[in-house]
């Protein structure tokens, strides 16, 4: 039941991203959902669990990017991979600094490895700083609406 | 080497390298052309409520834009008579380079609706409700209304396309700058941060300025000659530069953009 309200949900929040979330702007800068829910996901989960969702969700994302198919999903998975790493060898219990934290992280890889497989993939990626900076604060400003949600389903 | 491959973050790694080979022979279209379907109504309503949410909270707005436009509305007058006198220059260009503008009356324009948007921040790409069905192909040119340049499709499946816009950072153009002088003056467009465009290799000593005019020039034959790009907003030259560069402002408003038109063969 759980896992196919996963499926259910995530797909809604690809669809989400690739509709509406586009006009919900802070200085032109949306949030990324789709990375926000995969790292409380992993955050709560933890990785080997919920490894095969991440792809899932890779794959809608990357059908609806503009960039080399398997960028996201390989940028997305790998910065899952890391935050959960970094989580279980660091934090022992997630308290809300902890959640910030992560999430900041999550964001700065995320971004950091979407730039650096463009060039491998040789697609170009810009990478600015000040767009970076408001997508963390977009992105923390979400993960506090979603947290308690999934804490209760989850936890 | 039974327990790496079983390893969740490598077995990811593999799979997603195997949807990459099988995404790349195409036979991930019809699992693409389903979610698109799942996208399209979904982007109609966030459109609409996109639309309704930006009028209420710009109530308070309107009556200091009200004037604004009015004043505006004055400088406007003076600038049509203005536009008129380049619309006669103009012509006068097309006749000597011997074009005589996009009309496409050999090519069909297919109008196609905005669907879904880029899912990175970045975007720059827009999925389109029409497809290979309909005519369109890899590097259909993509216009809007009043034959101003869009982009070009990138990727196109059975119903759907995904459209490349002119402001990535990938995208280039040949563009022309119709100068005061009656010169013509070349450069290339592309995508900058955000929603603007930068013109670069403009030649040094020729005479750029904030408002004029860029359209495509058809070079290289990616997009036909004549069609509206956008207005010059900053030169940025520099003795040191070989070339000069200028910020664009696009003649269209990409967050507002809903319709297009496909020129299909």
């Amino acid at each position: 039941m759980k896992t196919t309200l996963l499926i259910l949900g995530l797909l809604f929040a690809v669809i989400l991203q690739a509709t509406l979330v586009p006009f919900i702007t802070l200085w032109g800068v949306s949030p990324n959902l789709i990375l926000v829910l995969i790292l409380i996901l992993v955050i709560l989960k933890k990785f080997e669990k919920v490894w095969w969702l991440i792809i899932l969700s890779g794959l809608f994302l990357d059908s609806l990017a503009g960039l080399p198919f398997g960028l996201v999903s390989l940028s997305l998975i790998s910065t899952a991979y890391l935050i959960d790493r970094f989580n279980q060898s660091i934090f022992s219990r997630i308290k809300f600094w902890v959640l910030t934290i992560l999430v900041i992280l999550g964001s700065l890889v995320y971004n950091i490895l979407l730039f650096g497989l463009g060039i491998v993939f040789q697609a170009e990626v810009v990478f600015s700083l000040r767009y970076l900076l408001i997508e963390i604060v977009c992105n923390l400003i979400i993960t506090l609406i979603f947290y308690a949600g999934f804490k209760k389903i989850f936890r | 080497m039974k327990k790496i491959l079983t390893h969740s973050f490598i077995l990811s790694l593999l799979i997603i390298v195997g949807l990459i080979l099988v995404n790349n022979q195409g036979w991930l279209n019809p699992v693409k052309n389903l979610f698109y379907s799942l996208v399209t109504p979904s982007y109609q309503i966030s459109f609409q409520f996109n639309k309704f949410f930006g009028f209420v909270t710009s109530i308070n707005q309107l009556e200091h834009e009200n004037i604004q436009f009015r004043e505006e509305n004055q400088e406007l007058l003076g600038q049509i008579a203005q536009l008129e006198g380049i619309a006669k220059e103009n012509e006068l260009f097309r006749r000597q380079i011997g074009s005589s503008g996009p009309k496409f009356e050999s090519e069909k324009l297919i109008l196609a609706n905005i669907v879904g948007q880029d899912t990175s921040n970045l975007r720059k790409y827009f999925l389109i409700n029409k497809g290979t069905k309909d005519g369109l192909e890899l590097g259909s040119v993509v216009i809007a209304a009043g034959n101003l340049l869009v982009g070009r499709v990138i990727e196109v499946t059975n119903s759907f396309a995904k459209v490349q816009s002119i402001i990535d950072s990938n995208s280039r153009v040949n563009a022309l700058i119709f100068a005061k002088d009656g010169l013509e003056i070349t450069g290339l467009i592309k995508g900058d941060q955000g929603l603007n465009l930068i013109i670069d290799l403009l030649p040094q000593g020729e005479v750029v300025e904030q408002g004029q005019l860029i359209v495509t020039s058809g070079l290289a034959g990616l997009f036909p000659a004549g069609l509206l790009i956008g207005q010059i907003e900053k030169v940025i030259s520099s003795d040191v530069q070989i070339s000069q560069m200028a910020e664009l402002k696009p003649a269209i408003d990409f967050e507002r953009l809903r319709n297009v038109f496909v020129i299909v063969r």
